[in-house]
């Protein structure tokens, strides 16, 4: 996906920033941090200071942490890609990789194919780096999808787990000029919201993602008057309470017979199950005849080797044919969902691809890793890319036609912007 | 907030007062700057502005400025730091500008005349596109294309998941291409 350039937004007439306006808030730290600027830079006016304007902006900013998520990897390791139904990868040389699957399309039969390299390598022999089969991948999912559907918040207002008569409390918000009743949540297991997370860590990996709470001191629910973001659950005078008007992202297919069911991504400690399903009318909107629903649930291994959930995503809608054939999930990429790193995985394969094919006339495959330093004699292909050391590497997996290796970086939005290449 | 409530406020308590005013507008002022700024400057560069001009007006504004509805005067103190701020960081990038930057408006030809209303049409029909795809897909794009916002704050503005915010992302850029091309409006033009 090309990325989308709005650049003739720039100095416009008041009108259309006046359209702007309600897109221009910002976060509450992000303000909280420039109001404390303004109070100190007029404490600066008020005392009379001779220095000139330019010189009362002073730096006060905070320097923005980048993103360290670097993960080393070797090139020197071998691959067997087994192709079928499920992409599955062997660690061999004691290193591990991760391999977009590129499908063939004319071939359905299982094939294997190995690519060595100068290194030498042996086959994976200890249990820790074992890739976990197909079996133990839907047994996994299986066994968590009910607890998946159960943790989403709108769950709680199901009758077993919320005494919808009972106790409620409203927040009076200023900030939407409205109403917000939030009921009390009856389930025996939690209480608080630090049982509601010591609960669900048994399967997640961090629950904290998943329940968007806020634990207010006391029980003055007035606090939020005016807030911008409503919280799905709060914690209120020790009791959970939960947003009454919550709609459902993750509607309930497990009583229906999917289409398919797949593995992406799979490593010994990772995988990414994907789950298609007719669409249904969920939300009382009316569905596509075409439509189809699509679940991916990615699972980790906790530090105890235990399989949990480490994010989810859903999504409803229609998909052309290349989508349904391209042998990459239909939601995307979510494994390595790091809440820094944010590249377009998907767009950075189909760019890296296109790329290594007009340029290089290379149609094999790539070796992709993550990075925020350019390796040594990098050549610079573009200056428009954001530049902010949040890069991917693809390297191929085969030479190219001169005998050389060829490096591959792209950015977040999944931009070809550097080469390494190597004889 | 009126001029006069401010000032009322403003007698019992600077804190609050500023606090009631920062929140009402800080949006229109970070509207202004950063639509200013975000050629030449950073993410930092943005909210230095921001700061600035929200200290001039606490600074500056009394009872002779005061006629009721705060924005003009607060509109006019955010394009001129803004101006002041993008001339700062145009001379630090060595790029020449205009000298009557903030005059850029008065044009000496037709040509620059039928350039600079083809522009405005242009914007228009692209947030009138935007605003078409609904919400939230209207303000990921906003805030993803315009703001540079990353899918994880985004997400956190509206409560979404991040790869929830990404899919939903990709999908609305495909629609409002598709909302462009029935306008007769090419993406190289925008």
């Amino acid at each position: 996906m090309k990325d989308l350039k709005l650049g003739i937004l720039d100095r416009a007439d008041d009108d259309i920033i006046d359209r702007l306006v309600p897109f221009s808030s910002d976060d509450k730290k992000t303000k909280k941090r420039i109001l404390a600027m303004s109070e100190k830079k007029l404490a600066e006016l008020q005392r009379g200071s001779e220095t000139t304007e330019n010189e009362i902006s002073v730096r006060g900013v905070e320097q923005y942490r980048r993103p360290m998520w670097y993960k080393p990897l070797s090139i020197a390791a071998a691959l067997v890609f087994i192709a079928g139904g499920v992409g599955m990868f062997t660690l061999l040389n004691g290193t591990k990789v991760n391999q977009f699957n590129d499908h063939d399309q004319n071939n359905v039969a299982a094939t294997t194919e190995a690519v060595t390299t100068e290194v030498q390598t042996t086959e994976a022999t200890t249990d820790a780096e074992a890739l976990p089969t197909e079996e133990e991948m839907k047994a996994t999912f299986d066994r968590l999808l009910p607890v998946l559907y159960e943790s989403e918040s709108y769950n709680f207002l199901s009758m077993d787990r919320t005494d919808l008569s009972g106790e409620t409390v409203t927040l009076n918000s200023a900030y939407f000029n409205e109403d917000i009743v939030y009921e009390k949540i009856g389930d025996d297991r939690f209480t608080s919201y630090n049982d509601l997370i010591e609960y669900y860590n048994q399967y997640f990996i961090d629950p904290t993602r998943d329940f968007y709470c806020k634990v207010l001191e006391g029980d003055d629910i007035s606090v939020l008057a005016n807030d911008e973001n409503i919280p799905d659950v709060i914690e209120l005078g020790g009791e959970l309470y939960i947003h009454r008007n919550l709609k459902s992202w993750i509607p309930d297919h497990s009583d229906i017979e999917p289409i398919s069911e797949k593995a992406y991504f799979v490593s010994s400690d990772s995988f990414q199950w994907e789950r298609v399903t007719p669409a249904q009318d969920d939300y009382g909107y009316g569905v596509g005849e075409n439509d189809l629903t699509v679940l991916d649930v990615v699972f980790q291994k906790d530090d105890d080797g235990a399989w949990k959930i480490l994010t989810s995503i859903e999504f409803t809608g229609q998909f052309s044919e290349e989508e349904l054939n391209s042998g990459l999930p239909l939601t995307g990429s979510l494994i390595h969902p790091s809440e820094t790193n944010d590249i377009d995985t998907n767009e950075a394969y189909i760019n890296a691809k296109e790329y290594a094919k007009s340029e290089y006339d290379y149609t094999g495959k790539f070796v992709w890793d993550y990075t925020d330093e350019l390796y040594e004699d990098t050549e610079i292909i573009t200056d428009d890319y954001v530049n902010n050391n949040n890069w991917m590497t693809c390297t191929c997996s085969d030479l190219l036609h001169d005998g050389s290796c060829l490096i591959l970086f792209l950015d977040e939005n999944g931009t070809v912007f550097a080469q390494k290449i190597t004889h | 907030m009126t001029g006069g409530e401010y000032l009322d406020l403003l007698e019992k308590s600077q804190k609050k007062a500023h606090e009631k005013l920062f929140e009402e507008y800080y949006s229109y002022v970070r509207a202004i700057a950063y639509n200013r700024l975000r050629s030449v400057g950073t993410n930092e560069d943005v909210e230095e502005c921001i700061s600035d001009i929200f200290a001039r007006i606490f600074f500056t504004f009394g009872e002779k400025y005061n006629n009721g509805d705060m924005k003009p005067f607060i509109g006019v103190v955010a394009k001129r730091i803004s101006i002041d701020h993008y001339r700062s960081l145009m001379r630090h990038t060595d790029k020449t500008f205009s000298i009557d930057e903030d005059t850029s408006r008065e044009l000496s030809s037709d040509e620059d005349l039928v350039s600079e209303s083809e522009r405005t049409e242009l914007r228009r029909i692209l947030m009138d596109s935007i605003n078409l795809l609904g919400e939230p897909d209207s303000t990921i794009i906003i805030q993803k294309y315009y703001y540079a916002k990353r899918s994880q704050q985004i997400g956190e503005l509206l409560s979404m998941k991040p790869s929830t915010v990404r899919m939903r992302c990709k999908r609305a850029v495909e629609k409002l291409r598709s909302i462009l091309v029935k306008r007769g409006i090419k993406e190289e033009m925008i």
